[in-house]
């Protein structure tokens, strides 16, 4: 499972924080208008989770296993955050953006 | 006869009692579209044994020399896994405790985990396993056995905290089957549990 660098999330919008194990960090991010995504990832599991949260409620959760890579980076000034995964029977890509609102693409298709 | 082959093969190479040979052609899964999973095992005429019963506490840490109730079976078994081609590597197994709970879908220490405990809690109850004594033996003699049996690793991998190992297995409950994958972290003291996916075959 490929995870971001320290160095890499160092330079993003988000506020990085360590799980209680070693191998479980997340990230932070929120839009302008005040909702908080939050990406936990397990490196030893290989699994992710994802939390949106709008006014304090949460709207979205969303879990992976079998997951590759999650990667974070910045397209156009927001913030994008990947998630790839891959098993016996699918295959997909979980892409949030993350700039004056939250937007969400999941495709997880056979293969 | 060959109904108990099933429950027996799914938990082969590391039991005692009756030697057995397994056909797929005589079973109710012989031709499965686990064959990735059983490809190990899905080899006609294979000599296979039964599994032992539960004989360690789950939060316990043991070692095939503490399996002392069953060594002289455990030779003789580790014996016939080699005479079948079937590399045999016993290992250390180091078992948290609340593994249980994480079996049964008792944990909530953080969302993914807790999603992940309920399902494994659902694919049990799916085949009759549920969190009881009888349950729990079930679970820790196969448990032991995918331990015990070096062929059934899937996959490795290797990160910065460390290496692992996926093991998959083929888990009998009275009420079917389940494809079992569990990872294992690859420690100077042995192998330590750190994630269980029981998935239904397709």
């Amino acid at each position: 499972m490929i995870t971001p660098l320290m160095e890499d999330l160092l330079h993003l919008p988000v506020e990085i924080r360590q799980g209680d194990k070693r191998w479980v960090r997340s990230v932070v991010a929120e839009t302008t208008e005040g909702d908080q995504l939050v990406l936990t990832w397990d490196a030893v599991a290989q699994s992710t989770s994802i939390r949106w949260r709008m006014g304090g409620r949460e709207v979205l959760v969303m879990e992976r296993e079998y997951v590759v890579e999650v990667a974070a980076g910045q397209e156009d000034g927001n913030l994008v955050m990947l998630v790839r995964t891959r098993s016996e029977g699918l295959e997909g890509t979980l892409r949030v953006q993350v700039g004056s609102s939250v937007h969400v693409v999941d495709a997880l298709l056979a293969r | 006869m060959w109904g108990q082959v099933g429950n027996n093969f799914a938990n082969m190479a590391y039991g005692i009692a009756d030697t057995i040979t397994y056909n797929p052609a005589l079973t109710p899964f012989g031709a499965s579209s686990w064959s990735e999973l059983w490809r190990h095992a899905l080899v006609p005429s294979i000599e296979c044994y039964t599994p032992t019963n539960g004989f360690h506490t789950f939060a316990s840490v043991w070692t095939g020399g503490a399996l002392g109730g069953i060594a002289g079976g455990m030779g003789a078994a580790g014996a016939a896994v080699r005479s079948a081609g079937i590399a045999a590597q016993p290992e250390t197994a180091i078992v948290d405790a609340g593994k249980f709970d994480y079996l049964f879908g008792r944990v909530a220490s953080d969302v993914h985990n807790a999603a992940r405990s309920a399902q494994n809690a659902q694919q049990f109850a799916r085949v009759g396993v549920y969190d009881t004594p009888a349950g729990r033996a079930m679970l820790q003699s196969h448990r032991d056995g995918v331990v015990g049996d070096a062929s059934n690793i899937a996959r490795t991998f290797s990160n910065e905290f460390g290496s692992y190992q996926v093991r998959d297995s083929l888990f009998s409950g009275p009420g079917g089957f389940l494809k079992v994958e569990f990872t294992w972290q690859v420690t100077d003291n042995g192998l330590r549990l750190t994630t269980v996916i029981p998935m239904l075959g397709r």
